[in-house]
């Protein structure tokens, strides 16, 4: 279910798999529903339909997808009426799996295995945070600026707290909501707050808006986040250049060199089929056919049931780093992605490029736009 | 209290909704037509003007003409193919106008895809009044919105047109008595009201971008404006656009800007349990 590099990416696997005679002897098959979770105006009951489809009429023995929290924490309420196993690619709240530890029984069909969940994303951040102040001490003052749905008020609350143990001091909080279109309000707000970072969390497309209007009024504050939008190629030609210099938070395997083996072909053969580059969803989509694949393989079934402890023993290599899963059934996070999954940032600087600028072993300097 | 910014943003955005909201006061005080499709010609005026600009290479003014131009179009074939022949039915015509937005909306995404496409700004850079730094763009977008506003309202005041449209909105039948054409003047009617909504849409498309489902968000802001500035009263709709801008931008600056979006919507709530005839209107309704 949604998001069409989810969709590739699962089909690219599926393909792949398929070419090496499938799983118990058969060819796997990939059916799609979309569940249109990227348009803010599309409410939760439009994904609960997708997934009944899925699961009543197409039969799905597995589901891969997500993107909005809200609508896979609606989702994952429904598991337990199906018992068919939910691998999550883009959905990163926090509370995701929670149901998973409070009534293991009920929802052990959950699993998250891409992006890292809030928290994880959130220790990353502050990580590159301490090395940015470390680098470029004059950075103290930051203003966060978040869409207003669940994952970031999950996320929020532990910048505040912890920037501030790290020399930053946070002059601004706001929200807004997701989809917004105009951003004169709060682009003035962080210029008036006299912040020289702007800490943005954004999954939809409204940072397209957000990062051309910060451009075109100058404000002088770098833009520095998780944006999920500037995560594909196309946000260059999206924003008409603007993007450059937004600084975003990404998995390893995204900064647009592979870290492994698996990442490179998965880049390559992506890259192949479908002419442009993936985004974090595509490579989570792509690690969870195989997860699903591999469990079948070892429980000798494609029962959903069955299936939940091969899955949980997951342990493999993805385009993003290693995949185990913890307690509630997240993905784990580590700095070493040859112990989990791991977080890079990343810089925009041109048409179709943006440089590492963390973890240390890969930066390049974070460049400053020519007003600051 | 950020007044500056207040002042400065209230008013920009104000000159645009005058705009936008122009053609609803008209369509409905004129020819009683409650076109809920109104800002499906915002949505389609941001497109045209982007597909001309940007992927057909034309000059920025003549892809605004073109905007207004296809809209008005656009206004004039909605009535004749969806609302004429329903016209007696206010119910039907609300449905009616409806499904066609809905309609526009699925037909625009399957060609674009739903995320927001901008066009180039026409005018770059940036200017400071009162201290607030604000793109030129913007300002351009509310000096052109003006001067179309002012312009159409002279055209109602001025103008042969003018006098048959007041005549039809003040008494339909005692105008059509007069030998005033009923359907000339819906037509007329419904094509201003297109072509303004549609030029608001290609004056800011570049500025917040446009995306397929831009017309719901602009079909409720001219509808509290228009229901708190009196419906077919125009220095009524003048008002309340300022009133309801600056008000979305109290809240935004003062409060949240997560609730600005509720603005509008309480504005048709207290509006009509309030004053249904608005600050300027003449019709009880």
């Amino acid at each position: 279910m949604t998001g069409i590099d989810e969709k590739e990416g699962a089909q690219l696997a599926v393909t792949e798999i398929n070419a090496h005679g499938g799983v118990l002897g058969r060819p796997l098959q990939l059916v799609s529903e979309d569940t249109q979770e990227a348009n803010p105006t599309i409410p939760v009951d439009i994904g609960l339909a997708a997934m009944n489809r899925i699961v009543t009429v197409d039969h799905a023995q597995v589901i891969i997808g997500g993107e909005r929290s809200d609508v896979v924490l609606a989702e994952e309420a429904q598991l337990p009426r199906y018992k068919v196993p939910f691998l999550d690619t883009g959905a990163a709240d926090v509370s995701l799996g929670q149901k998973v530890i409070q009534n293991y029984t009920l929802y052990k069909y959950f699993f998250m295995v891409s992006p890292v969940n809030s928290t994880a994303l959130a220790t990353g951040l502050i990580t590159f945070y301490a090395t940015m102040h470390y680098t470029n001490p004059t950075l103290t003052k930051v203003y966060l600026l978040a869409e207003d749905i669940a994952v970031w008020h999950a996320l929020i609350p532990v910048l505040q707290y912890e920037l501030p143990q790290f020399g930053f001091t946070i002059v601004g909080t706001e929200y807004f909501p997701y989809g917004s279109s105009d951003f004169s309000a709060q682009l003035s707000n962080v210029r008036t707050s006299g912040a020289q970072i702007m800490g943005m969390l954004c999954a939809g497309q409204d940072s397209v808006q957000l990062i051309q209007q910060w451009a075109n009024l100058q404000v002088p504050a770098l833009p520095v986040g998780i944006d999920v939008a500037a995560e594909s190629p196309t946000f260059w030609g999206q924003t008409n250049g603007a993007a450059k210099y937004e600084t975003i938070e990404v998995g390893i395997g995204d900064t647009g060199t592979p870290i492994n083996t698996i990442g490179a072909n998965f880049y390559q053969n992506f890259s192949k089929y479908y002419n442009t580059l993936p985004i974090y969803t595509a490579d989570g989509a792509y690690s969870a056919v195989y997860i699903a694949a591999a469990a079948m393989e070892k429980a000798g079934t494609t029962n959903g049931t069955a299936l939940i402890p091969y899955i949980e023993q997951t342990n493999m290599t993805g385009p993003d780093g290693r995949i185990i899963f913890d307690k509630s059934h997240n993905v784990v996070y580590n700095e070493d992605y040859t112990k989990g999954g791991a977080l890079a940032m990343v810089q925009w600087t041109a048409y179709n490029t943006y440089t590492p600028v963390w973890p240390q072993s890969v930066a390049k300097p974070i460049s400053l736009p020519p007003w600051m | 209290m950020v007044l500056p910014e207040i002042l400065v943003f209230g008013g920009l955005l104000g000159a645009v909704y005058a705009l936008l909201s122009l053609g609803f006061s008209l369509s409905y005080g004129v020819a009683r037509i409650l076109n809920l499709a109104h800002g499906s010609f915002y949505m389609i005026g941001g497109y045209v003007y982007y597909v001309f600009l940007t992927l057909s290479g034309v000059d920025s003014v003549l892809s605004l003409v073109l905007a207004v131009a296809l809209t008005f179009a656009l206004g004039i074939a909605l009535y004749l193919g969806l609302v004429r022949p329903v016209r007696t039915s206010p119910v039907r015509v609300l449905l009616i106008t409806l499904s066609a937005a809905i309609v526009a909306q699925e037909v625009v995404t399957l060609i674009f895809g739903d995320r927001s496409v901008g066009a180039p700004f026409i005018l770059g850079g940036i200017s400071s009044p009162l201290g607030v730094v604000v793109e030129n763009q913007r300002i351009l977008a509310a000096v052109v919105s003006l001067t179309m506003f002012l312009g159409v309202w002279l055209l109602i005041r001025m103008t042969n047109l003018g006098r048959a449209v007041r005549a039809v909105a003040q008494d339909a039948e005692a105008a059509s008595l007069m030998g005033i054409n009923d359907t000339r003047i819906s037509l007329v009617t419904l094509g201003l009201s297109g072509a303004t909504a549609g030029l608001a849409g290609a004056l800011l498309g570049p500025l917040n971008g446009i995306a397929p489902d831009a017309w719901l968000n602009a079909t409720v802001v001219a509808f509290a404006v228009v229901i708190l500035g009196g419906l077919g009263s125009i220095p009524g709709t003048f008002l309340a656009a300022f009133l309801v801008s600056y008000s979305q931008v109290v809240v935004a600056f003062e409060v949240s800007s997560s609730y600005e979006i509720i603005v509008p919507l309480a504005v048709i709530a207290v509006a009509v349990l309030v004053r249904p005839k608005g600050l300027l209107g003449k019709v009880e309704e």
